[in-house]
């Protein structure tokens, strides 16, 4: 199926690999690892994609000591329902490693849960980071990493890899331009010649979108929701901008009321979350000017014949595209299976190691 | 001892009509892109009540100030044990539906992000016209 654009969509799970490679893959089990602040995917050299889940992990503290509960789904299920002991947790914040120890252990366990409990020990692995991660923020990602088990670590910029990921032809001298839209960052990037011209990574993403929304609810509603209330209200009724047809659509949330202090449930309508996310959306829509402006005219005028490409799960916000549209006058489209336009990307990269080390951070 | 200002009485508790008139100058000197109803206060944007809370020292010192929750993102107004809306409630005197129309886009023809002086404009309508608060 092709795009709005007419350009070339991603349309494989898997890359094609050659024999020697499928040798090697049956000796080593190189992998790559799209770690995100919402969901970390794992691609492993010759079989695809093999885990998918939330990066969370469900910890018990037990006479000082922590021992893993859960990690991914059923950790995710625990936030904000935990007892006493249980902590369910996010190890990244803003797309990077917040909490090392808890961070290695998740990254082992994930690793362990792809492989089917054997783990990874000697593998090459490929890592995506923010391009505005600090040079510590990347020595953290990579020392965590290691210390799970890697033989060898290398990083690649997420802008990178979900453009890759996308399908766009990130080594031709043509301008490609990738919006990449995940939980904790929003990563702006434009390419050519498999080198980042100009970006922006600023820290805001769907969990910003979340907070937005929580935000409003207690000040519109004096009701307390949690974080995975907010984010099924903006999967449900969420949208960058009212549709053209004002059609407005509803749901239900429930939360603990501020004053009685019991569950109360109301019904909130898409123009109410559209008017709450209006915050992170220009702040993304800044970020992408932003970028446009620093773009070298040859390259600008690259943009305006092939458009920029939304990748991360919050390309998927309703009408994003349209309203990034309207005010850079860039065509926006959106990848498809933007949220796994980064494991796909990064896997590319591991399966054609040699051809692409000059895309990874050194 | 010269009383000059009322705060030099001890003791003295603003009533919510001076808090109210306190609020409408103080919005009078917000910047236009700093007013949102969309929530309390983060980054520098907030409603009404809490870009006071935030940045007004003498309702600070009142004891109207801003808590915050673990992650430091997200903050509510508190007063006198009370939080959220019922502390606004309780600092400024007013019902729930006078909070609405004052401190709400129900007020301003559903507009989430009015003119600060058109709120601070509206609070003194209301003033004028109420012998309530």
């Amino acid at each position: 199926m092709s795009n709005r654009l007419g350009a070339a969509p991603v349309k494989r799970n898997d890359v094609p690999v050659g024999l020697f490679t499928k040798v090697r893959n049956l000796i080593t089990r190189d992998i790559a690892i799209d770690l995100g602040t919402a969901n970390t995917l794992v691609y492993v050299a010759g079989k695809g994609i093999v885990f998918d889940e939330p990066t969370v992990i469900a910890l018990k503290d037990v006479r000082g000591r922590s021992h893993v509960v859960a990690i991914g789904t059923d950790a995710k299920a625990m936030l904000g329902r935990t007892p006493e002991g249980i902590r369910a947790i996010r190890p990244l914040t803003d797309g990077v490693i917040g909490d090392f120890g808890i961070a290695e252990e998740l990254i082992r366990l994930i690793c362990r849960k792809a492989f089917n409990q054997r783990g990874f020990t000697s593998a090459r692995v490929i890592v995506t980071v923010p391009s505005g991660a600090t040079a510590v923020e990347r020595r953290a990602i990579r020392d965590s990493v290691e210390k799970a088990g890697a033989r060898k670590v290398f990083l690649i910029e997420e802008p990178i890899a979900a453009a890759i990921g996308a399908g766009l032809p990130v080594t031709e001298p043509t301008g490609s331009m990738v919006v990449d839209i995940g939980g904790g960052t929003t990563e702006v990037a434009v390419m050519s010649l498999g080198g980042i011209v100009a970006s922006k990574c600023i820290r805001v993403g769907g969990n910003t979108m979340d907070e937005a929304i929580m935000s409003y609810v207690r000040r519109a509603y004096n009701l307390q929701i949690g974080e995975s209330t907010a984010e099924r209200v903006k999967l449900a009724v969420g949208a960058a901008s009212m549709p053209p047809d004002g059609d407005e659509r509803r749901a239900m949330l429930r939360g603990r009321d501020l004053v009685t202090g019991v569950p109360r449930e109301l019904e909130i309508g898409s123009a109410e979350v559209v008017a709450s996310l209006a915050e992170p959306i220009s702040a993304i829509v800044e970020a992408v000017r932003t970028t446009l402006e620093q773009t070298a005219p040859e390259l600008a005028a690259d943009m305006v014949d092939r458009g920029m490409v939304l990748t991360g799960g919050g390309g998927l916000l309703p009408n994003l595209d349209i309203v990034l549209e309207q005010a850079t006058g860039v065509p926006a489209v959106v990848a498809n299976l933007p949220l796994r336009c980064g494991a796909l990307g990064a896997g590319n990269a591991l399966e054609h190691l040699r051809s692409m080390s000059k895309m990874l951070v050194h | 001892m010269e009383v000059r200002n009322r705060e030099d009485i001890q003791g003295y508790e603003a009533t919510g009509r001076e808090r109210l008139t306190e609020l409408a100058g103080f919005l009078d000197d917000v910047p236009a892109d700093r007013l949102t109803f969309t929530r309390w206060y983060a980054q520098g944007k907030g409603c009404a009540v809490g870009l006071a809370a935030a940045h007004n020292p003498g309702f600070q010192a009142q004891g109207f100030r801003l808590e915050y929750d673990a992650s430091n993102r997200n903050c509510w107004p508190t007063f006198d044990g009370h939080s959220d809306r019922a502390a606004v409630a309780k600092f400024f005197g007013l019902s729930s539906t006078e909070m609405r129309q004052l401190l709400g886009p129900d007020g301003y023809a559903g507009k989430v992000e009015p003119h600060p002086r058109t709120v601070a404009q509206n609070i003194r309508s209301f003033l004028a016209e109420s012998i309530s608060v």
